[in-house]
Formats: C-alpha cells, sequence, structure tokens
C-alpha cells in the first residue's frame, strides 16, 4: 500500500471528524433555539390573554422596570420571529452536513477497501 | 374502522422482528446503547416535568394561604437572603406579581394567578404523561431487543459447542 493513500485517508478521515464536531455543535444549537422557542411562545400566549392595560415588568438585572404591555408583547414576536428564522438556519445547515457527512463515509469507505484490496494482494 | 386483519397485523409485524433478528450481535449491541440512552433522557424530562408541577403546586398553595382577607395586615418575616429575615406586613392581598417566562413579570389578581398556575399545572402534567407513554414504549422495545439477544448469544454458544464436539469425535 502506498504512502499516498494513507495520507489520504487520513486526511479524510480528519474531514470527516470535523464535520462530525461541527453538526453535533449545531444539533445542540437546534435544541436550544427550540426551547427558547417554546418559552417565547408561551409568553406570547400569556400576553396574548392578558389586558392591554394589564401591569408588566421586565427583569433588567435585579431590578423590575415597569413596561407597556403592547411593547412587551411586541418585543416578543420580534423575538419568535427571529428565534423561527435561526432554526430555518440551522436545520438548513445541518441537512447540508448530514449530506456532505454521508459522502465523506462512503469515500473513507472505498478507500479502505481498495488499501486492503492491494494488502492481498501483496501477501 | 374495520379492525385488521389477523393475516395483515402479522404481516406488519413480522418486517421489524425478522429485522431485528437477522442483524448481528454487535449491530444490536449499539441499537441497545442508544436504546438506553433514549430512555435515560426520557426518564430525567419526566422528572423535570414533575418537579416543575410540584414548584407550581407549592405556587398555588402560597396564593391560597395570602390571598384570605383576613391575612391583610398579617406580620410576615421577608427573607433578604437565606438566613436573613426582616419583619413585614401584607399590605396588598389583591395581587401578585407572576414570572410568565423571559424576564417578563405579569401583575395579576390572586385569582388570575391562581388560574394562571392551574393551567400550568395541567400543561406540565399532560406532558408527563405524554413522556412516559414513550417510556413504556421504549422499555417494550427494549426487552424485545434484550430477548433477541439473549436468544443470539445462547444460539451462538451451542454453534461453538457442537463445534468443539465435533472436532473431539475427529481427534
Amino acid at each position: 500500500m502506498s504512502a499516498q493513500q494513507r495520507k489520504t485517508l487520513e486526511t479524510q478521515t480528519m474531514a470527516l471528524q470535523a464535520l462530525q464536531s461541527e453538526l453535533a455543535t449545531l444539533v445542540a444549537s437546534r435544541q436550544k433555539l427550540d426551547s427558547q422557542l417554546q418559552e417565547n411562545e408561551l409568553v406570547d400566549q400569556e400576553f396574548k390573554t392578558m389586558d392591554d392595560n394589564a401591569r408588566v415588568y421586565k427583569m433588567i438585572g435585579p431590578v423590575l422596570v415597569p413596561q407597556e404591555k403592547t411593547e412587551a408583547e411586541a418585543n416578543v414576536e420580534k423575538r419568535l420571529e427571529y428565534i423561527r428564522s435561526e432554526t430555518a438556519r440551522v436545520e438548513k445547515r445541518i441537512e447540508q452536513l448530514s449530506k456532505e457527512q454521508e459522502q465523506k463515509s462512503v469515500e473513507i469507505f472505498k478507500l479502505q477497501m481498495e488499501i486492503q484490496g492491494i494488502n492481498k494482494a501483496q501477501a | 374502522m374495520s379492525s385488521p386483519s389477523p393475516a395483515s397485523a402479522a404481516a406488519d409485524q413480522r418486517p421489524q422482528t425478522i429485522n431485528l433478528e437477522d442483524l448481528p450481535l454487535a449491530q444490536l449491541q449499539k441499537i441497545k446503547a442508544q436504546l438506553e440512552s433514549e430512555l435515560q433522557d426520557l426518564t430525567s424530562a419526566f422528572s423535570q416535568m414533575k418537579q416543575a408541577q410540584s414548584a407550581f403546586r407549592e405556587c398555588q398553595t402560597c396564593l391560597t394561604s395570602i390571598s384570605s382577607p383576613s391575612a391583610k395586615d398579617t406580620k410576615i418575616m421577608i427573607p433578604l437572603t437565606n438566613s436573613l429575615y426582616v419583619p413585614g406586613m401584607l399590605s396588598n392581598v389583591e395581587s401578585v406579581l407572576v414570572d410568565v417566562g423571559t424576564g417578563y413579570y405579569a401583575e395579576k389578581s390572586t385569582e388570575d394567578a391562581a388560574a394562571y398556575y392551574d393551567q400550568k399545572i395541567k400543561f406540565v402534567g399532560e406532558n408527563a404523561r405524554k413522556i412516559q407513554e414513550t417510556v413504556e414504549q421504549k422499555q417494550n422495545s427494549y426487552r424485545g431487543l434484550l430477548e433477541i439477544m439473549q436468544y443470539k448469544l445462547t444460539q451462538h454458544q451451542h454453534q461453538q459447542q457442537q463445534q468443539q464436539k465435533s472436532q473431539a469425535v475427529k481427534a
């Protein structure tokens, strides 16, 4: 087996590992976005059931600051929008990376078969 | 809705079982590990749900204890830290501030707050129930998997013994 082949196998495996770790961080961030989305949705629902002149406070550091309910509602809605677009972006990237990962695995498998074949031929 | 005929039900189940039995032990081991980690995640989610539920219940108990009109002007001790208290007086028993999430607090009447917690308790309870159902399903498939693995293992041992026997006969 040639040193050349060993080298390509090595670089390919490294590339696969890099892909896998990026995929893992993306999946984790998708989970985080998901839970944020849920929490914000619940708050949004709660605001919808409340009176427009209901008293709402926002916790900023250790103090509660009074806020207009309509303003708070708009704020949460904006956040929901942002979270949804982020989720879509992350999901797209995950899809793309999964495909790449699959391709890499197949390539590596082929390479390994080749190397094994040569080894057998030599033996 | 018509119930499926026995034949079709069997046909539905067959591919799954055959699939599992056809897989090599190493593969089964992998599936087993995956199922185990899923089960663990689900059980921890379940206990989190239960914890959240009891936290909401506690909020409700507190609400009922301060919301009666006779509670007004009662002396209470206010915790400033875990170990430092100052005396205080309940001056307002009609409304409370409720944490609705993401840093927002809403002023609610005690009745509204109680209704809010009621709804939360139901919501969380419903989630816990769903999780429990999934846990039961997973446990069933886990048990099935273990049985198949056991079967495969004994079969494997049996084969080895026979091989040894036949070798002994030859010798």
